[in-house]
């Protein structure tokens, strides 16, 4: 496939075949209108393109307003089961994938980074507002061979000890950031049903985890464990994700999945309130999340490819939103999207430096 | 609009609307605008949308413009920002669906003999078929006449990206329109 193929003679006769309308009869008077009443007026940054995509009935997304309360996960209480031995077996054996992208992700950084260098190609660029890259932990690296199991089984652990009741257990394994949501065990305790129905269903054996890291520093190593596998809705099987947060400090995990900063949202794939399983994505479409204002370097994961920071891959940049809070990165795999099931991983930390949040979605690519 | 203005070049067109002049603004876009409307609505298979589109896109242009690179292509500029805008419009109505509307009389904008009509008709939905990506490189490539370098630099993606989108977008082509333009 030459980059210097001349225009396609049928495709072009075709294209030539598709009139081109005039406008509305009012449409420069329109112009003129918004012109004149100051929709246009010059400023000296230009908003950037509005791009949340939501159902036209549908409410505005939650992402726009940073809430407290964590990611919620696709798993009906329904789906449990009992053996505490299957569940480390699962942990023995399910496919851990580890992002080794410790370096690559985390080194060079250098602050601020520019849409576009040259050329009039930044148009559209120039009407976007860039957010600062931040400075990360340069002693970041990837994950021992030991932290990935530590985070891996201490997820699975976790998840068993809220299917099973065991609230004091499960309690001990999370965080100080989620233990804060809960403010005691007692607390806890009062939520644990609720908490198992979010989380508990992945006793069903994930086919695959994929163990991503964010970020090292003296607060720990945090990273993010997706699981991803078939769990039952409605008494039928369904491929589901769930992922959650944890700090490894010492090579002892410590789960934070309610130690949120801020809800993300996944515009791209769309998941209508009628139906939970997302439109299928077209090959050569855009993934596209929307994180709350103030975050930096989100990551988003395909599958267990290597993960990509908001920002440092070509067209990944951050950009915030025209008329909504948020800030919006998009993201489509040099290759296009391969047809088929895919799992989209989105986290990020919060500028406190401690609290994470997290979500993760299967769906498919025409 | 300024009647002097109109055999001005672009660039200094762009100055003169840089400066505040709003009728220069007018002419750069009634330049521009058939170009425009051939992408917009190559892209929307909707006239309204189109229109819709190219609303936002002139209004995003007129407020850019203090950042506008003195000397730099006011066209290939104004088309990637009308591009952004049919990206966005496309994406705030889901999936480009279709348009339901009479297909229109190139010139008139009213319903065209129906000859014309059909053929018109095959080739849109054809288009509308096509992912986002590959619709816009086939329509920049083939319709408008870039070649892959200069998509490639109009949508701020890898040539080898645009060259990836259009071979897909031919074949699927292709094979929908099959006869129809032979």
């Amino acid at each position: 496939m030459s980059l210097d193929a001349p225009p396609d003679g049928m495709i072009r006769t075709a294209l030539q075949r598709l009139p081109v309308p005039a406008h509305a009869e009012d449409f420069w008077a329109r112009l003129d209108a918004s012109l004149d009443a100051g929709d246009g007026a010059p400023h000296p940054i230009a908003p950037a393109a509005r791009t949340v995509f939501v159902e036209p009935s549908a409410p505005i997304p939650s992402s726009v307003v940073p809430s407290p309360a964590p990611a919620r996960a696709l798993v009906p209480s329904a789906f449990r089961r009992t053996s505490n031995v299957v569940l480390l077996a699962v942990a023995a054996t399910a496919v851990v994938v580890v992002a080794l992208a410790g370096r690559a992700l985390l080194d060079g950084r250098d602050g601020t980074r520019q849409v576009t260098a040259d050329g009039q190609a930044d148009g559209a660029a120039d009407l976007n507002v860039l957010v600062p890259r931040p400075e990360l932990d340069a002693a970041s690296s990837p994950l021992s061979g030991e932290d990935e199991d530590a985070s891996s089984t201490a997820v699975l652990a976790w998840i068993d000890d809220l299917r099973t009741g065991r609230a004091e257990d499960a309690w001990e394994a999370m965080g100080a950031g989620s233990q804060a949501h809960f403010g005691s065990l007692a607390g806890f305790e009062a939520e644990l049903a609720s908490v198992a129905d979010e989380h508990g269903g992945w006793s069903s054996q994930p086919e695959q985890v994929f163990v991503t890291p964010l970020r090292a520093g003296e607060e720990g190593t945090i990273v993010v464990v997706t699981l991803v596998g078939t769990v039952m809705v409605d008494g039928e099987g369904t491929t589901a994700a769930d992922v959650l947060p944890v700090r490894l400090v010492d090579g002892v995990a410590h789960l934070e999945p309610y130690a949120s900063a801020g809800e993300p949202e996944v515009v791209v794939p769309v998941r209508s309130s009628a139906d939970p399983q997302p439109a299928p994505v077209a090959s050569g479409e855009e993934l596209v999340v929307v994180v709350p204002e103030g975050v930096e370097a989100p990551v988003l994961r395909l599958d267990d490819e290597a993960p990509v920071v908001c920002g440092d891959a070509e067209g990944t940049e951050l950009v915030l939103l025209e008329e909504l809070p948020g800030q919006r990165c998009s993201y489509l795999p040099t290759r296009g999207l391969e047809a088929g099931a895919h799992t989209l991983t989105v986290a990020f930390m919060g500028a406190d430096g401690t609290s994470v949040s997290a979500r993760s979605l299967v769906f498919e690519a025409a | 609009m300024l009647s002097s203005s109109t055999t001005l070049p672009d660039v200094e067109l762009v100055e003169l609307a840089r400066a505040g002049e709003r009728p220069a603004f007018d002419e750069l876009v009634r330049r521009h605008d058939r170009r425009l409307r051939g992408l917009a609505y190559r892209l929307m298979a909707d006239r309204d949308r189109m229109d819709d589109a190219l609303q936002e896109a002139y209004l995003k242009a007129f407020r850019a413009l203090p950042r506008f690179r003195a000397g730099g292509d006011f066209g290939a500029w104004l088309y990637r920002i009308t591009y952004n805008a049919c990206i966005d419009e496309l994406r705030q109505r889901q999936r480009s669906p279709l348009s339901t509307e009479d297909p229109v009389d190139p010139v008139s904008g009213h319903p065209g003999p129906e000859r014309v009509v059909s053929a018109a008709e095959t080739v849109r939905s054809a288009l509308a078929d096509l992912p986002v990506g590959q619709r816009i490189a086939v329509v920049l490539v083939d319709g408008e006449g870039f070649d892959h370098r200069e998509a490639a630099k109009i949508l701020d993606v890898a040539p080898g990206t645009v060259a990836s989108r259009l071979h897909r977008a031919r074949t699927a082509l292709r094979r929908i329109l099959g006869e129809e333009v032979q």
